[in-house]
């Protein structure tokens, strides 16, 4: 099931054409490196855009995270628990 | 000319979302929920879970039972609303006749178009790639080609999932007459029922009927669209959204976490119901004349009613006074499961007298900021100090709205 987290994290992420691309983030003391996403979503809300991800990182996890371009901020959102 | 149309079916269409964004849910039976409420339903199944009985609408302790391993997943609208409008835009870029026949079903008049592309099966397939490339590996489609709308559905229930069934002359009878009549899109529970104590039971015993006294079971038109879909004929066109009409109501509906017997309560959730009613209105830039109001009981039974109004409104409160005094004349005769709110007789506000009362252009001012600021910082920033520290929560199903 997924545990919601709710938190600022540190996101080193790829702007490239227009899309946003996540490639490592920082949770808990600890780096994830994306593997993979594997659905990209986006939400206007009033004038600002999130952008949302489901991430497979390489040591297994699943997770979501988002982006709000107009706070510049990333979140997590969730994380998958087996 | 013959008409060449798609319908294409997003197959366990929530689920596969699901499964699509999160890997670890892949080969397993999952259920995307409407709310995390011990009484709410089952959206959307698996086909996994689809394998254990578990399918759109079982409670959530049914299926359980029926599937103890069973992943619950919250559904989540945003997600399924891009996808949609995803796909949407892959069907768009094959014609523009794209007909949206809900949100994961579609159909496409590719009748001009195809040739361009390769043919009608070219598309299907070319769809089907594009969608596993530009959205998900795991979200897959069924599709049924035919030469009108009622086939092409017809066609794409035939295999599932990620399936691609093409309806000729040279197979329509063989298809049509090995079809329960169940199987036939617009047959439902009812009309089988009364088919049934007709006599007809199959689609050879359809088309045999005498067609005077189908007419005076359903009436001429249903009778006669009957008979037609038991030749497989239909000549309702793909209506494009740019081509379709203006809505004619506007409504929302939730089920309450548990049965209310409280007015007070109930009508709390009709101001949220009937704010979020006239916020759509006013964003399509539309007023309603009339007002309807149902009340849904835990026993499944419902009592309702509307009533014309005598203004146009695209105000929440007014929406809300009209459902109230709806309220009053209803007998509540049983907890409260559920409520919907809606507006009907819909003109474009262009089309209506505008009040000259000052009362009125206050008002209208007043909702116009509140628009624009809830456009900016989004929905709910300003709302009325009733609605204060209120919130309905997203609803998956339908996609947190009815149609009425």
């Amino acid at each position: 099931m997924y545990t919601r987290i709710d938190k600022k994290i540190k996101t080193i992420a790829l702007f490239e054409n227009g899309k946003v691309i996540p490639k490592i983030f920082r949770y808990a003391n600890r780096d994830y490196k994306v593997r993979g996403i594997s659905l990209a979503y986006q939400e206007r809300e009033g004038r600002s855009v999130n952008y949302y991800f489901g991430i497979e990182t390489d040591e297994g996890g699943v997770y979501k995270l988002h982006y709000n371009d107009e706070k510049l901020t990333w979140w997590l959102d969730e994380v998958w628990q087996d | 000319m013959a008409r060449l149309i798609l319908h294409i079916d997003m197959n366990s269409y929530f689920a596969t979302v699901e499964q699509q964004a999160n890997p670890k849910l892949r080969g397993k039976p999952i259920a995307v929920m409407g709310s995390t409420a011990k009484r709410s339903i089952i959206v959307a199944a698996s086909i996994e879970a689809k394998r254990y009985g578990v399918k759109t609408a079982t409670r959530i302790d049914e299926a359980l039972r029926l599937c103890p391993e069973l992943v619950l997943v919250n559904g989540e609208p945003r997600k399924y609303s891009w996808v949609t409008k995803k796909f949407i835009d892959i069907f768009e870029g094959y014609t523009d006749k794209v007909e949206i026949f809900s949100i994961d079903e579609a159909f496409l008049d590719v009748t001009k178009t195809a040739n361009i592309y390769g043919g009608a099966e070219q598309i299907a397939l070319s769809i089907k790639q594009r969608i596993r490339d530009e959205i998900g590996s795991y979200i897959s489609c069924s599709v049924g080609i035919a030469k009108n709308k009622f086939l092409a559905k017809t066609g794409s229930d035939l295999k599932k999932p990620d399936g691609l069934t093409i309806i000729t002359d040279e197979n329509v009878d063989d298809i049509l007459l090995s079809l329960p009549l169940c199987e036939f899109c617009g047959i439902g529970k009812r009309i089988l029922a009364r088919l049934g104590a007709l006599g007809i039971g199959t689609t050879q015993q359809l088309r045999d009927y005498p067609n005077v006294l189908l007419n005076r079971e359903f009436g001429i038109a249903s009778g006669e669209k009957l008979k037609r879909m038991a030749y497989g004929m239909d000549s309702s066109p793909v209506i494009s959204r740019h081509d379709r009409a203006d809505a004619k109501s506007y409504g929302h509906s939730r089920t309450l976490n548990k049965n209310v017997t409280d007015r007070n309560e109930i009508r709390k959730h009709m101001l949220l119901l009937s704010e979020k009613v006239a916020t759509r209105m006013r964003k399509d830039g539309c007023m309603a004349k009339e007002v309807g109001l149902w009340i849904r009981f835990g026993d499944f039974t419902g009592v309702g009613q509307r009533h014309r109004i005598g203004k146009w409104t695209h105000d929440g409160v007014e929406v809300y006074d009209a459902a109230v005094k709806i309220l009053e004349l209803l007998d509540l005769r049983a907890p409260v499961r559920a409520i919907g709110v809606y507006a009907a007789q819909i003109q474009r506000d262009s089309h209506t007298t505008a009040s000259l009362l000052p009362e009125d252009t206050i008002n209208d001012k007043i909702l116009a900021a509140m628009d624009a600021v809830n456009n900016r910082f989004g929905e709910t920033v300003v709302t009325r100090a009733r609605l204060a520290g209120v919130k309905i929560k997203e609803v998956v199903s339908g996609m947190g709205r009815d149609k009425f």
